[in-house]
């Protein structure tokens, strides 16, 4: 897969949608002004092993940079006494701060540049971003993501395909609608219904209609009630997936532990909230991929092998 | 052992009647419904305090047999009319849910 591609699917995927510009850079910088001498900007460099260094006017406005490639040269002409105005790279390719994870990655694929600086809206430097950066950013992104699957986490990318099929048909929809508990479990119930009519055998339909229940359930508590819950059923397995409109999941290693629930007194006392959702999620699926952050939907992809039993 | 002969041997109360014909296999006694969902199975009496619509969800989902309600506790009323569609039998019992599960448990349920 070319970057472009990846970067395609990423998009696809809602991935890394939540990362701009402004939470990829890091915003510890080291700049100089124009008038600084050239030796300074080596020693920065040197002191912080950092490969280019920004130069900003009295406003911190963003006018040039300096690569390690100009030091060389200045070096070689002895101008390290020079100022970096005489040396620095003026026009500069700077990213805005809300600029998409895409455009950022776009901008090495064109550029092949080390870094890039982040200005604001009014011009102003507010940080810089290295390869190392934003490959930290994707780090931390996938906190989010859950793969309870050796095989699909080495083969992430078919999940692309397994997405997108959903996207154009399901043998089985339900739009969760439900305020408050009042008909959470309906979706499930009703699929449950469905799977039996199609004649699997009782224990995968009963391991993939917990599973939807306990989906759904967690949709009603936690996501205002509005979600959909979709099934494609094949010979050999059951694919469902349940997704809402957020607010998400913060950290999803923790909601994975057995005991563990954000759900408040008044959910727990009827009988919610014991935080067996999502574990048990995992105990009766074969393969789970959960893709959720704070403040963003949550997807939860099931797979029920039909012969598994 | 049918629904109905459970429901004699318990002295509860019927709330709803569903198949009382329909054969009891085992019984289960737990309030979390997750706990329920995941290890409860088809043809329970399922033993619980819980009282509200999202009982008749969980007991269709693992094929309970019954429901009986402990503690004397009364059914809200949108969880009858689930029942009612779902043909599910719901009762209740004044006997706390260790003294339900202990008779069912002398019945010979497991």
């Amino acid at each position: 897969m070319s970057l472009e591609e990846s970067v395609e699917a990423l998009r696809y995927l809602g991935l890394f949608s939540n990362l701009d510009a402004s939470s990829i850079m890091s915003t510890r910088l080291y700049a100089l002004h124009p008038q600084d001498r050239v030796a300074q900007a080596r020693a920065v460099m040197r002191e912080n092993s950092i490969s280019g260094v920004p130069i900003v006017d009295e406003q911190f406005h963003l006018v040039g940079l300096i690569s390690v490639s100009k030091i060389i040269e200045a070096l070689a002409d002895g101008r390290l006494a020079d100022s970096v105005d005489s040396v620095m790279t003026r026009a500069v390719v700077s990213l805005q701060a809300n600029d998409s994870f895409e455009t950022v990655l776009s901008y090495f694929e064109r550029y092949k540049f080390g870094r890039f600086p982040v200005v604001g809206e009014d011009g102003r430097l507010v940080g810089m971003i290295t390869d190392t950066d934003v490959l930290s950013a994707i780090i931390r992104s996938f906190y989010s993501v859950y793969v309870h699957d050796q095989r699909r986490t080495l083969t992430l990318g078919s999940f692309a395909d397994l997405s997108k099929e959903f996207e154009n048909s399901s043998d089985f929809a339900y739009d969760i609608r439900s305020s408050g508990l009042t008909n959470a479990g309906e979706g499930s119930a009703r699929l449950k219904a469905f799977l039996q009519s199609k004649g699997y055998a009782e224990s995968v339909v009963r391991r993939a209609s917990v599973c939807a229940y306990e989906a759904e359930i967690n949709v009603c508590i936690h996501a205002a009630g509005k979600g959909s819950l979709r099934a494609i059923a094949r010979d050999n397995e059951i694919i469902v997936r349940v997704e809402d409109e957020g607010p998400g999941i913060e950290n999803i290693d923790l909601a994975m532990q057995e005991g563990w629930s954000t759900a408040t007194d008044a959910i727990r006392e009827l009988g919610f909230g014991a935080g067996m959702g999502l574990p048990n999620i995992r105990r009766f699926s074969d393969h789970l991929v959960i893709i959720s952050g704070k403040d963003k939907p949550t997807k939860v992809e099931m797979i029920f092998l039909v012969d598994k039993e | 052992m049918t629904v109905q002969e459970v429901i004699q041997a318990l002295g509860a109360e019927v709330i709803v009647e569903g198949n009382s014909q329909r054969e009891v296999l085992s019984g289960y006694t737990c309030d979390l419904l997750s706990e329920v969902i995941a290890k409860a199975v088809p043809g329970t009496a399922w033993a619980t305090i819980q009282t509200h619509v999202n009982i008749v969800a969980v007991a269709a989902m693992v094929g309970a047999a019954v429901v009986v309600i402990c503690e004397g506790r009364k059914c809200e009323p949108d969880a009858v009319e689930h029942a009612v569609k779902e043909n599910l039998t719901i009762v209740s019992s004044r006997d706390s849910a260790y003294t339900v599960s202990g008779k069912l448990y002398a019945l010979g349920l497991r």
